[in-house]
């Protein structure tokens, strides 16, 4: 498999490696995500139908309601979360469950911000690998 | 960042887990946004407690088993239903058992009993310039805009992690240099002034600007103050916060950060200005209503939940009619207002001319398949904008005078106006 390192700030850290669901759309998971299954069910949204459980999810930025902190923290009781999160830019809604996970249930699912253009050099990718002690993720094709 | 003595302690773990737990990760999100330090707030409200799932009770049971305890005044926000009248409501024994649980946890945690999305109706506000954490968005948008308190848009429960600390990380709209605003929306000619005596005019305005600001702090030029009661501004806020997600806006010669136009905006110019007229108001209602409903088997008010005046205003515009037979009406208030309602007699007035009072529930978790309702009516431009999405019908849009003059009628009446012209 062909490999990119990218620079990035972390919100969340943790050592993971999953499947990526890439989208260059902005998200919100309030509305949009079934807390049990973990599935997409936004008809608008380029991810409809796909199921994020266990994938790491990107799209450049969060949006609409505060509700998405409490969907996150039920994804994560019923074992159906992202493995990590890839945005542009996050916004203390979309990090209010990931901190929360990682604090209160020592449960890390990764949060990351890249460049806009390192953004785009994730599209078509296969994997992504996240760490604790690095400010990068690996980035598998 | 720069820590103070009592901030280091809670970090160290020395006022026990759950407060280190909680300044952690407030602490990881100032880390996140560079942020230098943190700020004392002086209360908070609490958004997580309308029902979304197991894990937001195991949440508050969890923090309240392990002693959690609010640093600072701490209002709770609106449940799922009516504690008390859950099941004329409609709702489930599961709904009414999770709320039972969100209520007794975090009443142990020390919270305000006060079950309201309009904690600002029953005097427990924070005042001007006061540091504060919400995440209710009508309650943001009001605390930050009509009062000119300062918090940020939290999400639930990052907001009770500041309540548990007593600290927010010192960033965003706790900053006074980032309230200015940047950008500037003007009424044109043709919204004339005496356009202002109908009350959903403002509601109409609140969706357009909304839409057109999105998330960014704008100033609104050309409002009149004359008229602009604080339930008037709470509709505008709530309907703000929810065709668009602002959390502060500043309305020229109203609100207390922009008496005037130099003050709203500070050292900033306008980087751009947006003129709306009356084609943007109708289709701002064109949005919010439903123009093919006659028969009307609800009418629900207290989006968010209404004031003791408001509840007076509605006993009054009945004039002595009563409810038509056919269609229901809700009234959602503070449980407190209802003591103060009940105490000067207003309470069975209501009663008597077919209202149904409730308390604490958000109106947005109406059982509408339940109580056979096909067909709703409110002048809330929140409710009508939300409840598409959460319930699957499109409700009707009116003023107050309206909402009632339909549920004498058991259809709908809405005067003429120029943006339905």
């Amino acid at each position: 498999m062909e490999k990119l390192t990218l620079k990035c700030k972390y919100a969340v850290t943790g050592d993971v490696r999953a499947e990526l669901m890439w989208c260059n759309e902005p998200m919100s998971f309030w509305g949009t995500v079934d807390p049990q299954s973990g599935l997409i069910r936004d008809r608008r949204h380029p991810f409809y139908q796909q199921n994020m459980n266990g994938k790491v999810l990107a799209f450049p930025t969060p949006k609409g309601s505060s509700g998405t902190g409490l969907i996150i923290l039920e994804q994560v009781r019923t074992h159906c979360a992202p493995a990590a999160i890839i945005n542009v830019r996050s916004d203390p809604v979309v990090l209010t469950g990931p901190l929360i996970a990682k604090r209160f249930y020592n449960y890390a699912i990764p949060v990351v911000n890249l460049s806009e253009e390192d953004y785009m050099k994730l599209e078509g990718a296969r994997e992504v690998q996240f760490f604790t002690d690095r400010d990068e993720i690996e980035v598998y094709f | 960042m720069r820590l103070t003595d009592k901030e280091k302690a809670m970090l160290n773990g020395e006022e026990g887990e759950i407060r280190q737990q909680a300044i952690q990760a407030l602490y990881d999100l100032a880390m996140f946004y560079d942020v230098e330090e943190f700020v004392e707030i002086v209360g908070c409200h609490d958004d997580s407690t309308v029902y979304a799932g197991e894990a937001q009770v195991a949440f508050a049971e969890m923090l309240a088993e392990k002693g959690a305890k609010f640093a600072v005044p701490t209002t709770t926000n609106a449940t799922a239903c009516d504690i008390e009248k859950w099941d004329r409501q409609k709702h489930d024994v599961e709904t009414m058992s999770a709320t039972r649980r969100i209520e007794a946890a975090h009443v142990k945690m020390g919270a305000i009993p006060t079950w309201s999305c309009a904690p600002y109706h029953i005097g427990v506000a924070p005042g001007f310039g006061q540091q504060f954490a919400s995440a209710e968005s009508n309650v943001i948008c009001y605390y930050n805009s009509i009062i000119g308190a300062r918090t940020n848009r939290y999400a639930g429960p990052l907001e009770l992690l500041c309540g548990i600390a007593g600290r927010a990380p010192y960033f965003g709209l706790h900053v006074p240099e980032n309230r200015h605003a940047q950008g500037l929306v003007k009424l044109g000619a043709d919204i004339k002034p005496e356009y202002f005596t109908d009350e959903s005019i403002w509601n109409l305005i609140s969706y357009a600007f909304g839409s057109i600001v999105k998330d960014r702090v704008w100033a609104l030029e050309g409002m009149p103050a004359r008229g602009a009661t604080n339930e008037i501004l709470k509709q505008f806020s709530a309907t703000a916060a929810s065709s668009g997600g602002i959390a502060l806006f500043h309305m020229i010669g109203v609100t207390p950060e922009a008496q005037t136009y130099e003050q709203a905006f500070g050292p900033n110019k306008p980087e751009e200005v947006v003129e709306i007229h009356l084609s943007d108001l109708r289709d701002a209602e064109n949005q919010i209503t439903n123009p093919d409903v006659t028969d009307l088997d609800a009418v629900v008010l207290g989006c968010p939940h209404a004031s003791y005046n408001e509840c007076v205003m509605v006993r009054d515009l009945f004039r002595g009619r009563r409810v038509n037979d056919n269609t229901n009406f809700w009234l959602i208030t503070p449980r407190s207002v209802v003591d103060r309602l009940k105490d000067s007699g207003v309470y069975e007035d209501l009663v008597r001319l077919g209202v149904e009072v409730y308390s604490d529930g958000c109106i947005l978790e109406y059982r509408n398949q339940k109580l056979g309702t096909r067909t709703m009516m409110s002048n809330s431009g929140k409710f009508d904008t939300y409840c598409f999405a959460m319930r699957g019908l499109q409700p009707v849009f009116g003023s107050m005078a309206d909402c009632i003059e339909s549920a004498v009628a058991g259809k709908v009446v809405k005067e003429a106006k120029p943006w339905r012209s």
